[in-house]
């Protein structure tokens, strides 16, 4: 474990909360807002990652371990042995694990993976609203997300008619 | 309880940015502030989708070119001639079966290409795999189906299906067609 630890160089980031996280440099990395940082030499110090609070920031930086790429702290070991192909469909379940979280924080974290541009977070974090939305009729939707109807009868009318193919 | 009412704009628009076509026009009935996010950030570009009837392709038999019927429109130019495919068939413009066309794509029968005619793009598909393997058949052969409609998603598939034979009992194996000796069991 020491001898895989040593020489990765580690990058310090701070929530507006006060918590600072230790992580390795490739698993912060994997947000292209913070790799671009890097690159820019903008981070010697500590990264102050600003409106994500600790709770968010911890799950978010959970998501990245288990994400890095397999020369990284989880999957060293395991790439040897382990097919590529179970590695993609662990990861699946391990995601799916991931995002069991109530919509509030699934929302936080659209929002964390968004500025820090994280796209697999991205993908997976919206994955379920974009599925309510494509699989559901107008009232479900409403429905579903808790979102309230603001139109007239005849307003909504119009609107549908702009895009009736959709509605076919 | 968190409602999409009180999500954060930038969450929307990652969520709606994610969306096919259908999915955002429902959106913009969905109320007054999605119809705003998904207008002001120019997420539903429904002039980009095949949805008015512009020309058709047309064969007047297996064995000769497809045709073009359109109105003499100020639109972009559009032939039937298909010589820009990279194969010496379609340059001695010789006859091209369509074998199955779907909202604006061309499915080519023996060449397996699928061309959009209307921006002259298009992709030969790697060879599907036959479902008869006996040497030298030329009874048995796959149809094949495109599918493609842009406003669920930007991707179209190839289906391959084997022609069944006739009065295939249910439930029994059969034969293929060029009666080799080899089973269909992918049919059943």
């Amino acid at each position: 474990m020491a001898t895989r630890e040593a020489g990765k160089k580690m990058i310090m980031l701070k929530s507006p909360d006060g918590m600072e996280f230790e992580v390795e440099e490739a698993v912060a990395m994997e947000s292209q807002t913070i790799r671009k940082m890097i690159e820019d030499d903008c981070a010697d110090t500590a990264i102050l990652i600003p409106n994500i609070n600790s709770k968010i920031l911890s799950r978010v930086i959970e998501y990245c371990n288990k994400h890095v790429p397999t020369t990284g702290a989880t999957g060293a070991a395991a790439s040897d042995t382990v097919a590529p192909a179970a590695l993609a469909e662990d990861l699946k379940i391990w995601d799916a694990e991931f995002i069991k979280v109530n919509r509030a924080t699934r929302f936080n974290l659209i929002q964390a993976a968004s500025y820090l541009n994280i796209k697999g977070l991205l993908d997976l974090t919206s994955q379920t609203t974009i599925d309510t939305i494509s699989d559901n009729s107008l009232e479900e939707i409403r429905s579903f997300l808790s979102t309230k109807n603001d139109y007239l009868p005849e307003e909504e009318q119009t609107i549908r008619r702009e895009n009736q193919w959709a509605f076919q | 309880m968190v409602d999409m009412d009180s999500a954060p704009q930038d969450v929307l628009v990652e969520v709606f940015r994610r969306l096919a076509p259908r999915g955002l026009a429902s959106c913009r009935c969905v109320c007054r502030a999605w119809h705003a996010t998904v207008d002001a950030n120019l997420l539903l570009r429904a002039d980009l989708l095949p949805l008015t009837l512009d020309r058709i392709f047309f064969e007047t038999s297996m064995f000769s070119t497809s045709r073009l019927f359109s109105r003499r429109s100020t639109g972009r130019k559009v032939t039937s001639r298909l010589d820009y495919l990279d194969c010496p068939l379609a340059r001695a413009d010789l006859y091209w079966p369509i074998m199955d066309c779907c909202n604006g794509l061309l499915l080519l029968a023996d060449s397996d290409h699928v061309v959009n005619p209307a921006t002259r793009q298009w992709v030969r598909f790697p060879p599907p795999p036959r479902s008869c393997t006996a040497t030298d058949c030329h009874k048995c052969f796959d149809y094949r189906y495109l599918v493609y409609d842009p406003t669920v998603s930007p991707h179209y598939e190839v289906f391959s299906v084997p022609l069944i034979p006739f009065n295939l009992p249910t439930g029994h194996l059969s034969r293929h067609i060029c009666h080799d000796d080899q089973l269909v069991s992918a049919m059943e």
